[in-house]
């Protein structure tokens, strides 16, 4: 199930609140998770079972290191889970691969040789495998409790706002937030409007510009100004693909009281690629660095063991995303840029010319990131620096709309200022009494309250009620207008 | 107090509609879903899931008002619709899949077929091809993009002479259409289809080239309908397009009826006729020009070929599937007719999907016991036929043939 669809927002949302706030605070976590395994469960009921494998193997690895641990024998039980959650990964993710890998290299096909495993790539693996090794290593470190029921466990992984697209969640952050939350009228109001602003961002923004990505990544020769357009285009469309989801996750984690890590800062005002990681997916970059990059060593060995440790861990990230070659290139892309900035080989500076910089290098890496295999991705470069000509034929231009081109340049304007919208709508919105939505730490997702926001704005709170309304109708509108809006990340 | 009731307002309200539109839509959703997904495997799969999401959408009470309100905005503000239209000027408007880009070489239709033709030459029936030509063609002054206009003329061209290369029957559409809209309107402006005019003007060219009958048949005006055209729903609801100038068109329909027979007809029909060899007259099979009764083709056929014609032509399922389903008909291939007349719109022939043997044996499992399909699906790894060039227009072009992209979203289809 999709968020921004139909059967979420008038089906499932509103039977699951209703559900939630009847429920006992007791019991709550139960209605979660069976709420999230209903919500699964409404892709394909068979791969539920995997999840819940999955969650129960993780626990139970889990309850065990805790055990052992002061007999000296809780290794065995970490590395087991390790394994277990790496072994599903990988057969689900990257055994397809490999096998056609392996023989492409001898000149034929698994179907040639006589086997080939058609999996089905489960949603939200990526995600809810990070979540349980992130559980085991913390466990492991003492930094989580492991004497957690299973009911608490398995609605931390299976919490449907986040389960299938991230932000990839920790378990000792919300530990405490499943044992006791709050729950107040203005967090979920607070909840709603974050979920708004992000449905809006998917739907209003990243839809309408994704056919201009689509035209350009789908055309063999594409001319510069179609192979800039649809680039750009994905930069945008990916943008508020994702943030937007992120958004919704976070606000409905605030309607049921949770408070969840942010997962983007405005990334695309960063000043270098170093600045860009740390404002996008932010929880990807948290988790790469305290289960990879510090395990790895991190910065405390040689300089050069410390450029590879983020050349191997951008590498390890981009192969995150899916087993084709077009990852590992943005991944080995970002991580020779991140090495490149850690040595000081790359000029550091506030100005438009770093920023110019930096959204060059990313816009080039995610024309990897989005093409389909490597011939097409140079398709796309090639017509970037004029190789397929510069004028777009008439079928092609047929095919590009104003409203898309209009949509393209509201979501520029946007991205280039959106921290100061983020600081209108904190002082807007938020100045309302009791709103938790503003004024907290740029970390975490209502942490702030009314304590920190120095007066109220009646009239401006009322508007802005309105405004996420107009909002709400018109993503409402553009669903059932549209055929159909998936998620870029839920292949992920 | 006013803060909170206003913020709570948004919540309430989709709580509100969730519940108003769930009882409304709901009751109704389960009798719609195919018995099909009730299945404890579809649940398994997805697909009983899925099969509710699709209709409980379409269901909501919203999902009309949304579609003509959004695309009705869309049009006032930008002039434009969705994919799947172009606009030109003055109203008129024009299919994107006339304009769009082709995956597949044309080579490998013509090679496919070819194998039709061969099928049927060897029940003893011959094929007559019309390849008709692109409206944005024939009104190139009406669309926003002359060298559109100049390249489906060279696409046109160039299909007619590879056909005719290879031996096939052929007729021009394009020349009848292009004499014929100097005195008539040949295609509505907002339907991707023929009028009453522009189809009698191929019939008049068909009949020009193949031998008729003696059956005089004359035109009964039946009665006159109003329609919005079917581009008009890429970009609103009728209950919209009104409103934002999208003006209705007319069809004056008529039945070809067979005048009295002068000499010796009886209750029997006429003697000559009764005994013939072949039970059936000439064969009509094609798309919705041929087989939607609000274009009069068949009829104007009738009356040009003097000839009683039985139609196989489908609405939206493309020109192959109707043609591989009179195939497989044992009323056709018990008694062959003589000639077969295959309608095919020039802009399907680079739809590679309409050959996929997949695709054209859906719903008809049976089909030349899956032989034909299997010919069919052989064809496309084999050598292409050469195309013909064509010559170049005054404009320079050359004949190379822009691309068509087609069906790559069902809605953007028109049949």
């Amino acid at each position: 199930m999709v968020f921004a669809s139909e059967t979420f927002l008038f089906l499932f949302l509103p039977l699951f609140l209703v559900a939630y706030y009847l429920t006992p605070s007791k019991g709550r976590n139960l209605t979660i998770l069976l709420g999230s395994y209903a919500f699964y469960g409404w892709w394909r009921i068979d791969f539920l079972f995997l999840l819940i494998a999955t969650t129960v193997f993780t626990w139970m690895c889990g309850r065990m290191v805790d055990k052992r641990r002061d007999e000296g024998r809780a290794k065995p039980w970490l590395v087991l889970g390790l394994v277990g959650n790496l072994g599903v990964l990988g057969i689900f993710k990257y055994l397809g691969f490999f096998m056609d890998s392996l023989t492409g290299a001898f000149g034929t096909t698994p179907d040639q040789i006589g086997f080939h495993w058609q999996i089905i790539l489960p949603i939200g693996v990526s995600f809810y495998v990070f979540q349980s090794i992130s559980y085991l290593v913390d466990v492991w470190r003492k930094d989580a409790p492991a004497d957690t029921g299973l009911i608490d466990f398995a609605a931390f992984i299976a919490l449907f706002p986040q389960l299938i697209a991230g932000p990839i969640l920790r378990f000792k952050d919300l530990a405490d937030q499943f044992r006791d939350r709050r729950h107040t009228s203005e967090m979920f109001t607070d909840g709603m409007a974050r979920f708004v602003i992000g449905l809006s961002k998917k739907v209003l923004l990243a839809d309408a510009v994704a056919p201009l990505a689509d035209l350009a990544f789908n055309n063999p020769d594409p001319a510069s100004p179609l192979a800039w357009l649809g680039a750009v285009a994905y930069m945008l469309q990916l943008y508020f693909d994702f943030s937007g989801y992120s958004d919704m996750a976070i606000g409905l984690g605030m309607m049921m009281g949770f408070r969840f890590t942010e997962n983007f800062a405005t990334p695309y005002i960063s000043r270098s690629i170093t600045e860009f990681w740390r404002r996008w997916h932010i929880s990807l970059s948290v988790w790469l660095r305290d289960y990879l990059y510090i395990p790895l060593g991190g910065n405390r060995h040689s300089t050069a063991r410390t450029y590879f440790n983020l050349w191997i861990v951008m590498v390890l990230g981009g192969m995150w995303h899916g087993a084709n070659w077009t990852f590992l290139v943005w991944g080995v892309w970002h991580g020779t840029w991140l090495a490149l900035e850690r040595a000081r080989f790359v000029p550091r500076g506030d100005g438009p010319l770093s920023l110019a910089r930096t959204l060059l290098v990313v816009l080039i890496g995610w024309v990897f990131f989005r093409a389909a295999d490597m011939g097409q991705a140079l398709d796309v470069l090639a017509g970037m620096v004029g190789l397929h000509g510069m004028v777009m034929p008439f079928d092609i231009a047929v095919q590009i709309r104003t409203e898309q081109l209009i949509f393209l340049c509201i979501a520029l304007l946007i991205a280039a200022f959106e921290p100061r919208l983020n600081l209108w709508v904190r002082s807007v919105w938020a100045s309302a009494p009791g709103s938790t939505m503003g004024g907290g730490t740029p970390e975490v997702a209502g942490s702030g309250g009314a304590a920190s926001v120095a007066s109220t704005n009646t009239l401006g709170a009322v508007l802005s009620s309105f405004v996420i309304a107009v909002l709400l109708v018109a993503c409402v509108l553009r669903i059932a207008e549209a055929s159909s809006t998936p998620f870029l990340y839920f292949q992920f | 107090m006013i803060v909170t009731i206003a913020r709570m307002a948004i919540p309430a309200a989709l709580l509100a509609y969730s519940a108003w539109s769930a009882a409304d839509a709901l009751p109704n959703v389960g009798a719609q879903i195919e018995q099909a997904h009730w299945t404890a495997e579809s649940w398994f799969d997805g697909k009983a899931s899925a099969a509710i999401d699709s209709t409980w959408s379409d269901a909501l009470p919203h999902r009309d008002f949304a579609s003509g309100i959004v695309g009705a905005g869309r049009w006032l503000a930008l002039g434009e619709g969705k994919d799947g239209v172009v606009p030109g000027r003055d109203g008129w408007l024009f299919t994107a899949e006339e304009a769009r880009s082709m995956p597949e070489p044309l080579s490998a239709s013509l090679a496919r077929i070819a194998v039709l033709e061969e099928t049927l030459n060897e029940m003893g029936v011959s094929l007559t091809i019309v390849p008709l030509a692109a409206k944005a063609d024939i009104y190139r002054d009406e669309t926003r993009n002359p060298s559109m206009a100049n390249d489906l003329e060279a696409r046109y061209d160039q299909v007619l002479a590879s056909l005719r290369a290879m031996g096939m029957d052929t007729i021009d559409s394009r020349t009848a259409l292009v004499s014929e809209a100097e005195v008539s309107q040949v295609f509505y402006a907002s339907d991707t289809h023929w009028t009453r005019d522009g189809a009698a003007a191929v019939a008049r060219a068909i009949a020009a080239d193949l031998p008729g009958g003696d059956t005089v048949f004359e035109p009964v005006e039946t009665e006159t309908v109003a329609f919005h055209g079917d581009l008009t729903k890429f970009i609103t609801t009728e209950a919209y397009a009104n409103a934002i100038g999208l003006k209705e068109e007319t069809a004056r329909l008529f039945k070809a009826e067979a005048a009295a027979s002068e000499d010796g007809a009886d209750i029997f029909g006429s003697g000559d006729d009764l005994f013939a060899a072949s039970a059936l007259p000439t064969v009509l099979v094609g798309t919705s020009y041929s087989a939607n009764p609000d274009w009069s083709f068949q009829e104007s056929l009738k009356i040009a070929m003097q000839s009683d014609i039985v139609n196989y032509a489908e609405e939206g399922r493309g020109p192959v599937k109707p043609f591989l389903k009179m195939l497989a008909d044992p009323a056709f291939r018990d008694t062959p007719p003589q000639r077969v007349i295959w309608e095919i719109p020039v802009r399907y022939l680079s739809d590679p999907s309409i050959w996929e043997p997949e695709e054209a044996q859906k719903d008809q499992p049976i089909l030349a016991g899956g032989m034909l399909t299997d010919e069919l699906a052989r064809i496309d790894a084999d050598a292409p036929v050469s195309l013909q060039a064509a010559a170049p227009d005054a404009a320079g072009h050359t004949g190379q043939l822009a691309s068509l992209d087609l069906n790559t979203k069902g809605e953007t289809h028109v049949d």
